[in-house]
């Protein structure tokens, strides 16, 4: 059986990503304000894996996030696969060599992750709903900054570890 | 003629939907050895940079002159010397309450261990505010422990792993607890808000008796009532700045009030351990 260990390389990514979230977040946390940019971990998955392959690299920081979070288990597995299917469900839509494609992808996976995880944790509240807006129009403004560095972290990785970017010969697509 | 599109695999979406039913069935220990699995699994690894950012204060403070050193060892001195002088008058006054307790046989006033703990992560954002903190069961932490700062009332232990547990905030909309004015025994109910963006962290309190006469011209403190046993009386946890309103009910009134901004940059905290009776 032909086992497709990208997927590390993009799951180890995807926790550096979340590292330095956590980093910004305790810092900016003080002014009330905070940054989820963890979409932009789902695209090229989504694009480049096979199924199981792309579904462990989603998976494996998500299942780690959860066990952090005051969410019932499960939580971010659950949004990140079904946007992650969604991203599948499109991949003759999306080019991986095209910039724009790609920032689109990362802002539109960023904004239904963090869509999906307000509405688990929604409450009839202004604040709240203020607090989740200002957060969002955040976090996609400065996505569009991270996700180009993002997008050539990985693609450079698997370049200095001489992987290969197209799919595995094997590879099911939706 | 253009291509007609491939019709939409629905497959996935059917695979996703199994997947969350069989989730969903799956036991409740199932799913809390899973989780208890990955947080054990990257423990150390957020042990490992709360400890590297204590190195980095380490050399950063070693940068400081000697002149420096000098001043804050002199404070530490008369800090030391203040501190002494309270720990007697405390335990005269602990000597006090035995006596009164013996005289009025008063069942033992219960206690707390103090455990100091440093604050491994924080995680304030939109949706949740909670510390990790680097003290756990193997330091007799328990879910549902009082934690408080020198500024008052930090929040509430909600999970202990066996190195670290996780702490609610009091700005966290989950944090309930009994509360009063300073100097009033009159006790009514405090929560945690959501915080608006640039602005002070917040609590709303409620159930306030309508005879409490407020005005913002008279900011006064709330402490903690002892209600509950998790925290002792007279903790501070915040400042009422604005006039109370009527509450819902039209009977009770509710306000909002400022909680201590160092809350949202602690270091160190510490957890009231309740001391055990024999």
């Amino acid at each position: 059986m032909f086992i497709d260990l990208r997927w590390l390389l993009f799951a180890a990514c995807a926790l550096v990503l979340w590292f330095v979230c956590v980093l910004v977040n305790e810092q900016i946390g003080l002014w009330n304000i905070s940054i989820y940019l963890m979409g932009v971990t789902l695209v090229i998955p989504a694009l480049r894996l096979s199924f199981r392959a792309g579904l462990a690299a989603i998976a494996l920081p998500a299942l780690l996030m959860d066990a952090q979070m005051p969410l019932p288990f499960g939580a971010s597995l659950f949004i990140f696969c079904l946007v992650w299917l969604l991203v599948r469900a499109n991949v003759k839509n999306i080019r991986l060599n095209n910039f724009l494609h790609m920032t689109l992808a990362a802002q539109l996976c960023n904004l239904l992750c963090f869509v999906g995880l307000s509405l688990f944790m929604a409450e009839n509240s202004l604040a709240y709903w203020l607090r989740a807006l200002t957060d969002l129009a955040l976090s996609q403004l400065l996505l569009l900054i991270v996700a180009p560095w993002f997008f050539a972290l990985e693609k450079n990785l698997m370049r200095a570890l001489n992987l290969d970017l197209q799919l595995p010969t094997n590879a099911q697509r939706p | 003629m253009a291509r007609k599109p491939a019709p939409l695999s629905t497959w996935p979406f059917w695979a996703l939907l199994a997947f969350l039913v069989a989730w969903w069935v799956l036991p409740l220990g199932w799913r809390t050895a899973a989780r208890s699995l990955f947080s054990t699994f990257q423990a150390p690894l957020w042990q490992a940079y709360s400890r590297l950012q204590d190195l980095q204060a380490y050399w950063a403070l070693r940068t400081h002159s000697k002149n420096t050193l000098i001043e804050a060892g002199r404070d530490l001195a008369r800090m030391n010397a203040f501190k002494e002088n309270q720990l007697q008058q405390n335990e005269s006054l602990r000597k006090e309450i035995l006596r009164l307790e013996e005289l009025l046989q008063l069942p033992p006033h219960e206690g707390f261990r103090y455990e100091v703990a440093r604050v491994m992560r924080r995680d304030l954002n939109t949706w949740w505010q909670q510390l990790v903190i680097r003290k756990g069961e193997i330091d007799g932490l328990k879910p549902g422990q009082g934690v408080i700062f020198s500024g008052g009332v930090v929040g509430r232990v909600r999970e202990v792993r066996a190195h670290n547990a996780t702490v609610d905030l009091i700005s966290s909309p989950r944090f309930r607890m009994a509360a009063n004015f300073e100097g009033d025994t009159r006790p009514f109910a405090y929560r945690g808000v959501r915080n608006l963006p640039l602005m002070r962290p917040t609590g709303e309190i409620s159930d306030v008796p309508p005879g409490i006469a407020m005005h913002s011209q008279d900011p006064r403190r709330i402490v903690t009532s002892g209600l509950g046993g998790v925290f002792p009386e007279g903790l501070s946890l915040g400042t009422l700045t604005k006039p109370l309103e009527r509450g819902a009910d039209g009977l009770f009134l509710r306000g909002e009030i400022e909680l201590d901004e160092r809350l949202l940059n602690l270091e160190e905290v510490t957890v009231l351990v309740p001391l055990e009776n024999p």
